[in-house]
């Protein structure tokens, strides 16, 4: 019954609700496209530090892990491998030689770590093959083929089909090395990768460390990150004398980040209430000052102080919901359109990609964040109305109504 | 029989610092169907006299009993309900909520009591008719002029069918025309359903329409007169 009568008091000071309504609108259109830039910026690095690099998980001898010694292998790791691909849950497995060494050019030199890969099974486990900025994934028809990445290409001042020269040591101690060549240039969201990280056929590698088809590693991809945390126990039965290191292991910050990633939105969206809540709560004051008199009428005719609170609180949720109502909407829209042009940062994405962003940005918000926000709102509203509500309570009828 | 017995009130305002005696050892009684003004100058205590008489505000000393009940012995919120169903309330301006029409405005009162909404409807229908007002009922409270909103505001005081209806200066605002059609009304009213009517002024137009008059002066009753007519 009061419904109808706080719409019709709302609209009684239309500037005055219209300001309140395009703040909260505003605020949370910007809060909820920021969070969902947020959001995105965490999922990308989640998702390209896993499958440029380190996968899901990764299952290593656990002597390899205190001495990074080539002898440190996986047994039968080609074969475990496969056993683990086989798995339903499981999007690709392969194994890796590991080895330390020194890429250098006739200019320069810088440590790299060498990855000896079975390329037609790496291809399904990282996103290398498919970030080529130039040449293919180890199609040329010459021996002792490697793909580098960009920032290691630009330091050692080399091109595709350029000789590079790695140097290691081998298993049994001794300094070793040989001249490679360049057939594919790679790029990811990390310079940092690009820089250390390099590609060979793991048979070379292998005769070259003379531990022939031995692998230190064997890396994991799941079909979903849910998978990759539930199916632990599954894979240490497979491997029980191997050390499985999970993503969240190997990089804690992104398992920080995405773990706590709604709670910082939902912290983040709630300053950003409490921050509006002042303006309602400002907003509802001057209605209760402005209208005294009405109020001292209603209580002194018998409108009892539950109901005038709750007139009071309704306006003000009515209020505040309106323009969470539209800032939601105009955020999804807005959301919704980045998602598809996506956010071009690449003025910025040198410093970005240090860090592992992407430079192009597609925003996206779960949709469950929306009842969520609509909740907190509510919530804001009606703590914001108590104060007002109670200073009009405080009125005293024959106060009010002598003060004609 | 009594509807309202004022008992020996006194009101002193500002009892801590200067203190204001607004109303002092005032007894009296209204009885059924009683048409009565309260009259005096400004500042005579008039506005005292009935927010007290209406349970908006406690005597000092001395006591309010309507129908029977002491107003003293009711907690805030029992006094509120008590209000409700037992008085109805016409002041100088600001009786009506702006937002709503004629109609809704005499219906909130009987929404306030959870009345069904046929009777509502139809005694808020009857209501603005006896105050003919029945054309203008789906207007709001700025589309009718000072005159047509103190009418629909002694249409409201009666919708919840109280014990009396008070009312504080209704013709304060009105010109002659108006305040003494605003009278007629009131005092047609009161023949026909039997409801009292206690209403100040100083108004001398309006005075004589009442049949009784109570006239204070520096807050204590200086004379209560039956007008004969
Ligand atoms: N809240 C208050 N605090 C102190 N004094 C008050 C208060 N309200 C009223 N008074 C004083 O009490 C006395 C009676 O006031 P009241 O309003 O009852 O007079 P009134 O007869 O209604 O006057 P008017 O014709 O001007 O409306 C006056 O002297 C007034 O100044
Ligand atoms: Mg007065």
């Amino acid at each position: 019954m009061l419904l109808p009568l706080a719409w019709k008091n709302i609209w009684r000071n239309k500037l005055r609700s219209a300001v309140i309504i395009t703040a909260i609108a505003l605020g949370l259109m910007c809060g909820l496209t920021a969070a969902a830039i947020y959001i995105n910026i965490g999922t990308q690095m989640v998702s390209s530090t896993i499958t440029t690099g380190i996968s899901h998980l990764q299952i290593s001898n656990p002597k390899f892990l205190i001495d990074r010694e080539v002898n440190n292998f996986v047994p039968n790791a080609e074969v475990i491998a496969k056993r683990i691909d086989s798995l339903p849950q499981v999007a690709a497995a392969a194994p890796r030689m590991l080895v330390n060494g020194m890429a250098s050019s006739p200019q320069t030199a810088l440590g790299v770590q060498i990855t000896g890969i079975i390329a037609e099974r790496e291809k399904n486990l990282t996103s290398i093959a498919s970030s080529l900025l130039e040449g293919n994934y180890f199609e040329e028809p010459w021996v002792n083929q490697v793909v580098i990445g960009q920032e290691l290409a630009r330091h050692l001042d080399l091109d595709l089909g350029s000789r590079i020269v790695f140097t290691f040591v081998d298993v049994n101690g001794e300094l070793t090395g040989s001249a490679f060549r360049i057939c594919g240039i790679f790029r990811t969201a990390s310079t940092q990768f690009d820089r250390s990280t390099v590609y060979v056929k793991a048979r070379e590698l292998g005769q070259l460390l003379e531990t022939g088809m031995r692998f230190q590693q064997v890396a994991v991809l799941f079909t979903t990150l849910r998978a990759a945390d539930t199916s632990l126990n599954q894979i240490q039965k497979i491997v029980p004398e191997m050390e499985l290191q999970t993503w969240r292991q190997l990089a804690p910050q992104l398992d920080f980040m995405s773990s706590s990633m709604s709670l910082i939105m939902y912290i983040f969206l709630g300053v950003i209430l409490l921050t509006l809540s002042f303006g309602i709560i400002n907003t509802m004051l001057m209605v209760v000052l402005e209208r005294k008199r009405e109020f001292g009428m209603l209580m002194a005719v018998g409108m009892g102080h539950k109901l005038l609170f709750f007139l009071v609180t309704l306006e003000t949720v009515i209020l505040s919901i309106s323009g969470a109502a539209i800032g939601m909407f105009l955020a999804f829209i807005l959301i919704s359109t980045l998602n598809v042009t996506g956010i071009n940062l690449a003025a910025l994405s040198s410093g970005l990609r240090e860090f592992g962003i992407a430079e192009v940005l597609y925003p996206s918000l779960p949709l469950t964040m929306y009842p969520a926000v609509g909740g907190m709102v509510f919530i804001t509203a009606v703590l914001s109305a108590i104060y007002p509500a109670l200073r009009a309570l405080r009125l005293r009828p024959a106060e009010a109504l002598r003060n004609i | 029989m009594a509807v309202i017995q004022a008992l020996n009130l006194t009101k002193v305002y500002n009892e801590s610092e200067v203190p204001v005696r607004a109303l002092h050892n005032i007894n009296f009684e209204v009885t059924d169907g009683e048409f009565t003004a309260i009259v005096g100058p400004s500042g005579s205590g008039k506005s005292t006299l009935l927010h007290i008489l209406g349970g908006l505000d406690r005597p000092s000393e001395g006591k309010v009993t309507v129908g029977g009940v002491n107003l003293n012995l009711l907690s805030s919120t029992k006094l509120i309900e008590f209000r409700l169903f037992n008085i109805g309330f016409v002041f100088q301006a600001f009786n009506l909520i702006p937002v709503l029409t004629a109609r809704e405005n005499v219906e909130f009162i009987m929404l306030l009591q959870k009345r069904s909404a046929q009777e509502r409807i139809k005694r808020g229908q009857e209501l603005l008719d006896a105050v003919g007002l029945s054309n203008r009922a789906d207007h709001r409270p700025v589309q009718l002029s000072g005159g047509e909103q103190q009418r629909v505001a002694v249409a409201r005081a009666l919708a919840s069918r109280p014990k009396f209806v008070l009312a504080d200066e209704p013709t304060a605002n009105l010109d002659s025309k108006a305040a003494g059609n605003l009278l007629s009304i009131m005092s047609d009213l009161n023949k026909k359903l039997g409801t009292v009517f206690l209403f100040s002024t100083h108004d001398e137009r309006v005075i004589h329409r009442a049949r009784r008059v109570i006239t204070l002066r520096d807050g204590e009753i200086e004379s209560d007169k039956n007008n004969s007519r």
